[in-house]
């Protein structure tokens, strides 16, 4: 019982400061009560479901400390400046070296070409969620700034998010599946590139499960807000 | 000034609609310290004792509706003392403001407005089997 309870203070490291300092004591009382509680049994059920039910409130803290911090100081202003440089360079990379990239590669196996410049293809698809979804971080930014945070329109940013991030996420799977399977038989190693494709998978797919939470927390944040507590 | 409707009177409060209404969370909370100061686990033992077990609550929307209430007028904490029947640690017992007494009074009417209306349309539970 003893190492529930240490895990439970770590967790609640996750919450703001100053929420932690006005209520950490409390809540670690009163999970240690809980557990007493259950000491007969059914323990582990409980830390679960206390530790799932804590991290989803971390999260909304988390967000509404965030947002009443950026509402004082407008601090938005760097992330938005990082969001446009990620687009700049990502834009960069598709009209100069992707094509060139991909073009070289085409002409070492002239046979294949038009492979080739499917995945091309692919890749300029797949650029479409991409920046659709940094185009919605942005405006999920300005709605922060906008004092419009826990609005419909900042769930509606967050769905697309959402979306964008699964939507890459499948093309990610696709693309590997159909590199797999050309591939097979000719002896190719295609390990890297595999590995890249899963990473961005990986990513897409964390971005997208952030994207759900915070979503289904903003959410519950305008219930809060809308009931006025 | 005592305020009797129904039969349910609620001695020197007045009805207070600012924070109306409050999401069950709140109603819960403020429920369960009409009666006494309570600290955290003792909120949610009342908690789920008041609803049969029915409503459930975990230390992170405890805490953070405790917060919001907090900082809306409606409890306070009230001080850190031992509560013999669990440990010898010392807890924050947490009481209920005026405001949040005029609140929960408010909430209760609304809730029974609400009644009154369904009972008015002669609302049956057994309607709901017809998609209602």
């Amino acid at each position: 019982m003893q190492r529930y309870r240490n895990w439970y203070a770590k967790l609640l490291r996750f919450y703001p400061r100053a929420y932690r300092e006005r209520f950490g004591e409390g809540m670690e009382q009163t999970f240690n009560d809980l557990c007493r509680e259950r000491a007969g049994g059914g323990l582990f059920c409980l830390v679960l479901w206390t530790f799932s039910e804590t991290s989803a409130a971390i999260i909304r803290e988390n967000a509404i400390m965030i947002v009443r911090c950026s509402m004082n100081r407008g601090s938005t202003i760097f992330l938005r400046v990082v969001i446009s440089l990620i687009a700049i360079g990502a834009l960069a990379v598709c009209i100069f070296p992707l094509p060139r990239m991909f073009a070289r590669e085409a002409a070492k196996t002239p046979d294949t070409a038009y492979l080739v410049y499917f995945f091309l293809g692919g890749a300029y698809v797949l650029a479409i969620p991409f920046f659709f979804g940094l185009y919605q971080t942005f405006k999920l930014l300005s709605y922060i700034d906008g004092d419009k945070a826990f609005t419909e329109l900042s769930v509606r940013a967050l769905r697309h998010i959402k979306y964008s991030a699964i939507t890459a996420g499948i093309l990610m799977v696709a693309g590997i599946a159909a590199i797999m399977v050309l591939s097979a038989g000719t002896g190719e190693d295609i390990a890297g590139v595999v590995m890249v494709g899963l990473i961005m998978t990986l990513a897409s797919s964390v971005v997208a499960a952030v994207a759900a939470v915070l979503q289904k927390q903003v959410q519950k944040a305008i219930a809060i807000k809308s009931e006025r507590l | 000034m005592t305020y009797i409707r129904d039969g349910y009177s609620v001695r020197g409060v007045q009805k207070d609609k600012s924070h109306t209404p409050l999401t069950p969370a709140v109603l819960h909370i403020l429920l369960a310290l009409s009666t006494q100061e309570r600290h955290g686990y003792g909120i949610m033992k009342e908690v789920e004792s008041d609803s049969e077990g029915k409503v459930k609550m975990g230390p992170g929307t405890l805490y953070g509706s405790i917060g919001r209430m907090i900082d809306a007028g409606l409890i306070r904490e009230s001080d850190k003392r031992v509560d013999p029947d669990i440990d010898d640690e010392r807890r924050i017992y947490y009481k209920i403001t005026a405001l949040g007494q005029a609140t929960l009074a408010a909430e209760l009417e609304r809730y029974r407005e609400v009644v009154a209306i369904a009972k008015k349309k002669q609302f049956a539970w057994n309607s709901l089997a017809y998609g209602v």
